[in-house]
């Protein structure tokens, strides 16, 4: 059977101290349970990944890699005795691969964790590049080379090609546990995303107010909570009727005041949800001075409603940046389809934009709402999506 | 039991001519251009469909070209401009359906210029604002018999008449109309003199969808080559069991002529939707029995739902409606009630009934209950 043998860097992990192992133990389970089903080995020794599994795997595997938290890059790699004349066909074969795909110059980088081995890093690279050279595959540019081709002394040697960059951060599930009020929009996504990159396993909530809005527009809050689900390893999204909610704020409050009451109202079901959960902390894809729920002062009122710490990964980010990040993890194009999710009926024309939280809270208090959002709250629908949800979506 | 008032979008198929073109389609499975036997059979079952046709139609049948159905009837004369050796200008409605609109500027890519008459603000094509619009290189006109989401009839017999006298002795622009809504329903006469071609399609008169008609007054010059089926104009194995389909569904229209019942009961959805407070007719000078409108459409408003609500909350009660066109209802602009001028606001929160043959008083007070309560409720 033949294998296909990835090297995988792990980063921002090697920082760790005391706690490293717990660290690398859950990214280890982590690309584990992407490749549950596809015969893949996964082994951590010394700072360095090693995933093999048969070549049918392989695009499987690539995909996890693709997709994992808590690595800077990846490359397959070829393995072979630690004997120089293997070791240097290996490196001319990948020479070659890159002579065919239109690149020019080259330069070998070599690394010896196996200090047994008689050539020392600066040895090997020149004996490596020596055959590319002498057979005139590529020229040597070891300032800016179209590829630079790695060979690794470890237990084994492991020559490779290119390497892939991986998304870094912190593997999912070492930074405790978090609930994303996710919407249909650019943000929300890519603020449960930056929060997954801290390690954080995320649920997600979404309100909906059909028949004000469509069907479609939850079935795109859906699909973005899949794509979330191959960062996270897998998520949960509840999904709570506001139809009713929205009409006793817009019967029973000033106007300006609907999206603010909206935004608290919205809180106070993350608490239940956080609750019922176990989540410790409630993640917003807020951006400050975005939109007028956005003011500083705003945030402070709908702030004063949450019972845990309220993340805003994006509050100093522009739209631009936001949109990057959603672009690069696959949800930008989700996000931009046309159907909204919250209707122009309930969008105050002129929002308040310095709310006085007193006054909020006065206000608040005469709708009598609390009932209706336990309602809400308990009728809530629940669905689970692992992360083999979003490939096949 | 569903309530379904979206005839305008797709009628209630019937099932007797679905089994019957069944029937047809294994005995004539035979290619109609083949030359033995079984091709015969196909063949001649293929030219008595159009011959019913063209008898419901009253147009002969050498007239009928079987197409795709309703946007490839459009776009075959507008096609056919593409041959001309000079480019210059075509005049089409405001209300078109987007079969044309949206074909309009494929045509502006090939270097034709599109004009657009303007309608009054009741929805209607007036025969001056046709030739106001017109220009000497004019080379093809559109305008719809009935416009698919208000239901108004526009004046055709008048603009045909109007075009051929203005043009007489030069070379007369291409006129032609789109039948979709107006064909089996209302009275439509193809042979009146200047009418150069209309388009009908099966599914709008309870037959399948993949199959329509395009009536050719005078051979053009066709745009599509190939084997040579359907006079030249229209290449590709025919579609026997879809014609035969639609040969039945017009005769049946022909012998029925329910017109009349349709009045009726169009009478009692205006009736009774303007009895709802905030619900008003678009456009609001039609009356209940207004003989300018079809009497299968009607476009209302109201003052607080956006129709799109509507629409969905009518559904959760199975009762199936559309804002308008269906074929853009994906889109949220409605440039028909914008050419109008209707109000933004009553733009969007418009919506269409459209009935049918199977259409009964009972669905329609089921239909003004339920919107009388969403409308106070919502």
């Amino acid at each position: 059977m033949d294998t296909a043998i990835y090297l995988v860097k792990i980063g921002e992990l090697t920082l760790k101290g005391g706690n490293l192992k717990e660290f690398e133990q859950r990214l280890v389970q982590n690309v584990q349970l992407l490749l549950e089903g596809y015969h893949a080995r996964v082994q951590l020794r010394a700072g360095r990944m090693t995933v093999e599994g048969p070549v049918e795997s392989a695009e499987s595997i690539e995909y996890a890699l693709d997709h994992m938290i808590g690595i800077t890059g990846w490359a397959r790699a070829t393995v072979v005795s630690k004997d120089t004349a293997e070791m240097q066909q290996a490196v001319l074969t990948e020479a070659i691969k890159a002579r065919d795909s239109g690149k020019k110059t080259f330069k070998v980088e070599a690394r010896r964790s196996d200090k047994s081995f008689p050539l020392n890093s600066y040895e090997i690279a020149r004996l490596m590049g020596e055959i590319v050279y002498d057979q005139g595959i590529l020229k040597v540019d070891v300032h800016h080379p179209d590829i630079l081709i790695t060979a690794e002394v470890r237990e084994r040697c492991y020559i490779y090609g290119p390497e892939t960059t991986g998304h870094r951060g912190l593997p999912c599930g070492t930074g405790g546990k978090a609930l994303l009020l996710l919407s249909g929009g650019i943000d929300s996504p890519v603020a449960g995303y930056r929060m997954i990159r801290r390690g954080m396993k995320i649920d997600c909530l979404y309100f909906h107010s059909h028949p004000y809005t469509s069907p479609e527009a939850q079935q795109k809050v859906e699909d973005l909570a899949k794509t979330l689900a191959v960062y996270g390893i897998g998520t949960h999204i509840n999904i709570v009727s506001f139809t009713a909610v929205q009409q006793r704020i817009r019967d029973s409050s000033p106007p300006d005041y609907a999206t603010l009451l909206l935004r608290i109202c919205m809180m106070k079901v993350a608490n239940m949800m956080c609750k019922s959960a176990g989540s410790q902390a409630i993640i917003t894809g807020e951006s400050l001075g975005q939109v007028a729920s956005q003011t500083i002062e705003n945030m402070t009122v709908t702030n004063s409603w949450a019972e845990y710490p309220v993340l805003r990964p994006l509050v100093g980010l522009d739209k631009e940046e936001i949109i990057i990040t959603a672009k690069k993890i696959g949800t930008y194009d989700i996000s931009i389809l046309p159907y909204e999710d919250c209707c122009v009926l309930f969008s105050p024309k002129h929002p308040v934009l310095k709310a006085d939280p007193e006054l909020t809270k006065e206000i608040y208090e005469k709708m009598n709402i609390d009932t209706l959002l336990d309602e809400s709250f308990a009728a809530r629908e629940h669905k689970r999506f692992g992360w083999k949800d979003a490939r096949q979506k | 039991m569903s309530v379904y008032l979206d005839w305008a979008a797709t009628a209630l198929p019937d099932r007797d001519v679905l089994l019957a073109s069944v029937d047809a389609a294994l005995s004539g499975y035979a290619n109609p251009s083949s030359v033995h036997q079984d091709g015969k059979v196909a063949a001649l079952l293929l030219s008595g469909a159009r011959d019913k046709c063209a008898r419901a139609l009253g147009v002969r049948s050498e007239t009928l070209i079987f197409t795709s159905g309703g946007t490839e009837s459009n776009h075959l004369p507008m096609l056919a401009l593409l041959q001309r050796p000079v480019r210059g200008t075509i005049a089409v409605s405001a209300i078109e359906h987007p079969a044309i609109l949206e074909q309009a500027k494929m045509l502006e890519c090939a270097g034709w210029k599109t004009l657009i008459i303007p309608v009054t603000k009741e929805g209607f094509v007036t025969s001056e604002a046709v030739l106001a619009t017109m220009r000497d290189d004019t080379a093809y006109v559109a305008v719809m018999a009935v416009n698919n989401e208000t239901g108004a009839i526009q004046p055709i017999r008048e603009i045909a008449a109007d075009l051929l006298a203005r043009c007489a002795g030069k070379k007369k622009p291409h006129f032609h109309v789109d039948a979709v809504q107006a064909a089996g329903k209302v009275t439509l006469d193809l042979s009146i003199p200047g009418l150069d071609s209309a388009s009908i399609s099966a599914h709008k008169l309870r037959g399948p969808r993949g199959i329509g008609l395009l009536y050719l007054s005078h051979r053009i010059e066709p745009f599509i080559r190939g084997g040579g089926q359907e006079s030249g104009f229209r290449p590709g194995t025919e579609n026997l069991a879809g014609a035969f389909a639609l040969s039945q569904c017009l005769e049946i229209s022909a012998r029925m002529n329910l017109e009349p019942q349709a009045r009726e009961l169009m009478k009692q959805v205006i009736q009774s939707l303007k009895s709802i407070n905030g619900i008003s007719l678009i456009p609001e000078s039609r009356t209940d029995e207004d003989p300018r409108f079809s009497p299968y459409i009607a476009q209302f408003t109201n003052k607080g739902i956006p129709g799109e609500v509507l629409v969905r909350a009518l559904s959760d009660l199975e009762i199936f409606i559309s804002t308008g066109s269906a074929c853009s209802s994906k889109k949220k602009n409605r440039p028909v009630l914008q050419a109008m001028n209707v109000p933004p606001a009553l733009q969007q929160n418009a919506f269409r009934i459209s009935i049918g043959s199977e259409t009964t008083m009972e669905e329609i007070e089921i239909l003004s209950n339920a919107l009388r309560s969403l409308v106070s409720g919502l």
